[in-house]
């Protein structure tokens, strides 16, 4: 039964190798404060270790099935009464610029921030503040809706649709 | 059927400014949660899916999750050792799903390696460059 549940809950052609063009099946993760010390410092942009050790924060990391030691991304996000927010979303530096070895990190997590909506029983509903220059973006790609002053959520309908095409769930 | 791809422009460096709300946008926020809710269809197909979610297991940690991939890897590298072994030894030849797992390891080796020296590579420049970028400064 166990291993059924762990066939069905991997995501769709996921990450893809940006030179092959392969598709690598992934699974998102729970980054424990235990293992704090993993994340080195220099390999990203943002001070994950502060956000891990914020209690009302979830870190979630994304690593690829056949390589389940290697974080391609990270986000941190917290359960808000009617809401999921987003306070940030890294790529790995190896998936970034034009050398990056795979592509399609960060809609991996924002679907499972989606998700993790869905199930907390908020719809779907995303909220985040998205960087200006970035926010006619994440409208043409996420669908997200901007309220004003950077702030943009993503609302059911586009929830749905994203938890839909990244979760294999029938 | 390349159904990530879709996303694929999200590639960028930093998604998010960094900051919180404050409570004024945050009450902003809610009124307007409030004010989209899902009409009944949508609400139907989003408590279905919904349902459907929660029958799968949530996120494992980190630390679980290497730990059950390292027995399963195991158990595969072994079963197909074993059958290696046979068709070396002659005792019977190897299957068509053998040489296709055979293939398929072949092939994310390779991948593994090249994303390997790709990380290698990068960081042993990224020093030289900061360097480089140093004695310009001086």
């Amino acid at each position: 039964m166990a291993g059924l549940s762990i066939e069905i809950d991997k995501l769709t052609n996921s990450i893809e190798h940006a030179k092959s063009g392969e598709a690598f099946d992934t699974r998102v993760v729970r980054v424990t404060k235990a293992e704090r010390t993993k994340i080195r410092k220099k390999d990203w942009s943002f001070d994950w270790r502060a956000e891990l050790d914020k209690d009302e924060r979830h870190v979630l990391g994304l690593v690829t099935v056949h390589e389940p030691t290697v974080l391609q991304g990270l986000m941190s996000m917290e359960d808000r009464r009617d809401h999921v927010f987003l306070h940030l979303i890294e790529s790995a530096r190896s998936n970034l610029g034009t050398g990056k070895i795979y592509v399609g990190v960060p809609g991996n997590l924002v679907a499972y921030a989606c998700r993790e909506s869905l199930t907390y029983g908020h719809d779907g509903v995303v909220s985040f503040v998205a960087k200006t220059k970035l926010i006619v973006h994440y409208q043409n790609t996420l669908g997200a809706r901007l309220l004003g002053g950077g702030r943009m959520t993503i609302d059911p309908p586009k929830a749905f649709e994203l938890v839909e095409r990244y979760f294999r769930t029938a | 059927m390349k159904k990530g791809l879709a996303l694929e422009p999200l590639d960028v460096d930093l998604m998010i400014d960094g900051r919180d709300m404050t409570q004024d946008e945050r009450e902003k926020l809610s009124a307007f949660i409030e004010k989209n809710k899902p009409d009944a269809r949508l609400k139907k197909k989003l408590d279905a899916l919904r349902k459907r979610l929660g029958q799968l297991p949530s996120a494992p940690t980190w630390k679980e999750l290497i730990a059950a991939q390292d027995t399963r890897k195991d158990d595969d590298v072994l079963d197909l050792e074993h059958s290696v072994e046979a068709a070396i030894s002659g005792e019977r030849d190897l299957s068509a799903t053998d040489r296709r797992r055979i293939a398929e390891k072949i092939e994310r080796y390779r991948t593994a390696l090249d994303t390997d020296m790709r990380r290698a590579k990068k960081s042993r420049r990224a020093p030289l460059v900061q360097r480089a970028r140093a004695k310009v400064k001086r």
